[in-house]
């Protein structure tokens, strides 16, 4: 699970009163009715919801046994991956791999992978990163973003594929045409009638 | 690793297809000319890639001259006369087949290697002839530094880095227009890349079966898919790299696009496909 003040957008040690609003906030811009409409997009923002409605709760029962929400070890990760995350957008992509790589293997989660292949994709190393988006998305089905990128760069590769494509038998030409009239014709004549007058 | 490079013939014009010809009648002349009539041998579609390139984006001049030559005694043959690009290529042809050579004897053992050790010396004197020791310096430091990483076990991707960023030196070696120098360095880059990783692919199977080093052989089976689009995006990127680059020569810029276009992921299919059939 994501950290769940990131989730709401709220400060760490914010007050009952603003995690209500936040929550209420979010709660009206993701509510699945506001997308009746679009089928993949409804499903993503139900997802979106279910997300808030956990980061929600967490943060309340945590309240109410006193404290704050905290985690144990985890929360090192959270801002690790949002570091990398901030590298990878302002093109630091050495930075962000420092960072990756200095997670021990056995701490790999699929967030990590998809990091990973954000690296690759940034340094045009499209194998490598297809591979860890794959394994992003075969750890964490179903996360849209790891699926998004994946998707994106088969797209990208079939839309130059697009350019030329060999005739297929399926191609229909004016032989064809001719050949399908006499063909018919014959039929017709079998059967006492005509549908070319000529032959 | 040589001939993957080819236009698609059937898609050229005819005028593009005759200019494709006789630069190269041309080039297997110049490098008679050049480096000695025995590495006439050695042409490959690849070098002739580096030629086009080159002639691109230095916008060399071509004259085209009917000739006579032994390969074809009987009729005269259009080509190409020599320019600096075909030059350059010719001399960048013998070092790369020089390195080609050295590879082999380093990567086969047994009655096969005598075949290749046989060629060392011949092939010694191609770099000789060459006389480009900046270039022969900067294949000999990149082709060490991929030996390296492959022993280290790395990936596809950082390999096929290493290997593209020599093809790119190769490509932009000496050319002084910024432009010129970076579209033919990125064309160059990718491409490289673009030959890594299908290499890999081709040779999969035969690696396999000989226990010779292969950067895939960490797949159970070929991930024919990852790599087919992995390929097609580095054709995408040489592709846009010579779409930026405003060229004057309208004729070769066009045989480049069905190389990058048709030739090049054709070659890509059947590799892929073959693969299909036996499995």
């Amino acid at each position: 699970m994501r950290d769940p003040y990131k989730v709401l957008g709220i400060e760490r040690g914010a007050s009952e009163e603003e995690i209500k609003k936040a929550y209420r906030k979010l709660a009206r811009k993701y509510h699945p009715d506001n997308f009746a409409t679009d089928e993949a997009q409804r499903r993503s923002a139900e997802e979106r919801m279910k997300e808030i409605n956990e980061a929600y709760d967490a943060i309340q029962n945590a309240a109410k046994n006193g404290g704050g929400y905290s985690y144990s070890s985890d929360s090192d990760h959270y801002s690790k991956y949002t570091a990398v995350r901030d590298y990878i957008n302002s093109g630091r992509t050495y930075e962000a791999d420092a960072v990756l790589e200095s997670v021990p293997a056995s701490e790999r989660n699929a967030e990590w992978y998809f990091l990973k292949g954000c690296v690759c994709a940034a340094r045009g190393w499209s194998f490598d990163a297809l591979n860890h988006f794959k394994r992003a998305c075969d750890m964490d089905p179903s996360n849209t973003e790891y699926r998004n990128a994946l998707n994106a760069m088969q797209n990208n590769a079939r839309s130059y594929n697009r350019g030329y494509t060999t005739t297929t038998s399926n191609d229909c030409s004016g032989c064809d045409i001719c050949c399908s009239l006499l063909c018919a014709d014959s039929l017709c004549e079998c059967c006492g009638g005509d549908l070319i007058g000529c032959c | 690793m040589f001939g993957y490079i080819r236009p698609m013939i059937s898609e050229l014009r005819v005028r593009e297809h005759e200019l494709y010809k006789s630069l190269y009648c041309g080039l297997c002349r110049s490098m008679g000319e050049c480096i000695c009539q025995s590495s006439r041998f050695t042409l490959s579609y690849d070098i002739l890639f580096l030629a086009l390139v080159r002639t691109l984006v230095t916008n060399e001049k071509i004259s085209v001259r009917k000739k006579r030559c032994a390969v074809h005694p009987v009729k005269k043959r259009n080509c190409a006369e020599k320019n600096s690009a075909l030059e350059y290529s010719s001399r960048a042809a013998a070092i790369l087949t020089y390195y080609n050579i050295k590879d082999d004897i380093k990567d086969t053992r047994g009655a096969k290697a005598l075949k290749y050790k046989a060629l060392g010396p011949w092939a010694k004197r191609l770099v000789k002839k060459a006389d480009m020791p900046c270039l022969e310096k900067e294949c000999r430091e990149k082709l060490s530094e991929l030996s390296e990483l492959e022993a280290e076990g790395s990936s596809l991707d950082r390999n096929a880095d290493c290997f593209g960023r020599l093809l790119g030196y190769v490509c932009s070696y000496g050319i002084e227009d910024e432009n010129a120098r970076a579209a033919a360095e990125k064309i160059g880059f990718h491409t490289g890349r673009w030959i890594y990783i299908i290499d890999a692919s081709d040779d999969f199977e035969k690696d396999r079966k000989e226990g010779e080093y292969n950067p895939l052989s960490s797949f159970e089976e070929r991930p024919d898919e990852f790599l087919s689009c992995a390929a097609t995006l580095e054709l995408s990127n040489a592709k846009n790299a010579l779409d930026t680059f405003p060229a004057e020569n309208r004729a070769i810029y066009e045989i480049i696009n069905n190389i990058l276009t048709l030739g090049m992921p054709n070659t890509a299919a059947k590799i892929f496909k073959e693969n299909k059939r036996d499995a």
